[in-house]
């Protein structure tokens, strides 16, 4: 039995929500290497609908980024400032 | 090959899976050592495929058009190197885009065809002078923060201090990025940029703040005082109560095919309220600029046509 489009979409959805960030990561990667298009399409989405307005802080430790700046840290923050004024910061900052 | 990672898919995916290195995975697989797979798994998003990060960074910098989220762009370029080189990539210059994105866009020229809507509120208390990008067409109360200016007064001129910091407006301060300076009269200004002008363009290619920074543009370059710009305002007439006058600044120019002059506003300037006033600015000038040349209509101690 074939499903329809709906309750594909419905799967979809419920997969990719539900789905660990490590989890999400690994299945980006397969689909990639395995060139299937809609998974990786669904995939990315996920990820950058999940980094919304999240802070540079909460990204670093989702994503185990180190923080290679040097020099330029300077000018990051007065530009992170800049962005941020006058808007209220998440309680991941 | 293919049978292989056929078996795999049906184990499922965690911890089963490695960097995606071709060569590198089934040994991968057959290493059972927990803490292994946790430092790859540690490592992996530091070691994404640039062509995944990408794709995701453009996802963000397509959905994030207007502020306030557009600070999430502004996030991605501040969390490492790779991000940063990859969202300056991506993220293209005011003129192009339309979109206010990093500090420099500010000093960039504003898009050719449509006019950036800004409101400037004044606080005569402490002398201050906030620009802000219009956010709703509703109201001139919505607004994302752009530029702060304070006006100090000396005995034979005036200057107006500009910063990105509403909180640090001071020549000293890190976020100074220009100045206007008046004459005694308030008829003939200066515009000062912290950074020389084209500063950009002298920057090699190697360089990786260029578009993005604003202080950083040439970190051998000192921030300074580089006049920019001239504004006369002619004396006409003397009225007893000086007041703020609206304004539009036209460009002429020549249309090629039938040589006729067209008329285009890059700038107008109009009081909405007791003390706020729109700004809407387009091609050839910059927020900077057309900041200060508002500023400057502020100070006509005399009223001037």
């Amino acid at each position: 039995m074939v499903a329809s489009p709906t309750r594909k979409r419905d799967f979809d959805e419920e997969f990719v929500t539900e789905t660990k960030m490590s989890v999400l990561f690994e299945v980006v990667l397969a689909a990639n290497y395995l060139d299937i298009k809609g998974l990786l399409d669904l995939v990315c989405q996920e990820i950058a609908d999940r980094m919304e307005n999240k802070s540079v802080k909460w990204v670093r430790k989702t994503f185990f980024i180190e923080n290679d700046f040097t020099p330029e840290e300077e000018e990051i923050k007065h530009e992170h400032a800049w962005a941020w004024e006058g808007v209220e910061s998440d309680e991941d900052d | 090959m293919k049978g292989e990672f056929g078996s795999i898919s049906r184990k499922g995916f965690e911890g089963r899976f490695g960097y995606g290195m071709r060569s590198r995975s089934h040994r991968v697989v057959e290493d059972c050592s927990v803490t292994v797979v946790d430092a790859l798994r540690q490592s992996c998003w530091a070691n994404m495929p640039s062509e995944l990060l990408r794709d995701v960074l453009m996802r963000i910098e397509e959905s994030e058009c207007s502020w306030p989220q557009r600070k999430n762009v502004v996030a991605c370029a501040g969390v490492c190197r790779s991000w940063r080189e990859i969202m300056k990539e991506i993220v293209r210059n005011l003129e192009v885009s339309g979109k206010m994105t990093f500090p420099i866009s500010l000093k960039q020229p504003g898009p050719r065809d449509t006019l950036i809507q800004c409101f400037i509120k004044r606080n005569r208390g402490n002398q201050t002078y906030h620009l802000y990008l219009n956010l709703s067409q509703a109201s001139n109360d919505d607004g994302k923060f752009l530029l702060a200016a304070r006006r100090c007064r000396r005995p034979t001129y005036t200057d107006y201090i500009i910063s990105l910091n509403a909180d640090d407006v001071s020549k000293g301060s890190n976020n100074y990025i220009g100045k206007l300076r008046s004459n005694f009269l308030g008829t003939k200004f200066t515009i000062y940029d912290a950074q020389p002008p084209n500063a950009g363009a002298k920057v090699t290619k190697s360089r990786s703040t260029r578009i993005v920074g604003m202080r950083q543009v040439s970190p051998k370059v000192p921030a300074g005082n580089y006049p920019v710009a001239h504004i006369s305002y002619e004396l006409n007439v003397l009225v007893q109560v000086a007041s703020v006058k609206n304004f539009q600044l036209v460009a002429s120019l020549e249309n090629g095919a039938g040589g006729q002059e067209q008329e285009n506003v890059i700038l107008q300037f109009g009081k909405v309220g007791k003390d706020i006033f729109t700004m809407d600015y387009q091609y050839p000038i910059s927020a900077f600029q057309a900041f200060a040349i508002c500023l400057s209509s502020f100070d006509t101690k005399i009223a001037c046509e």
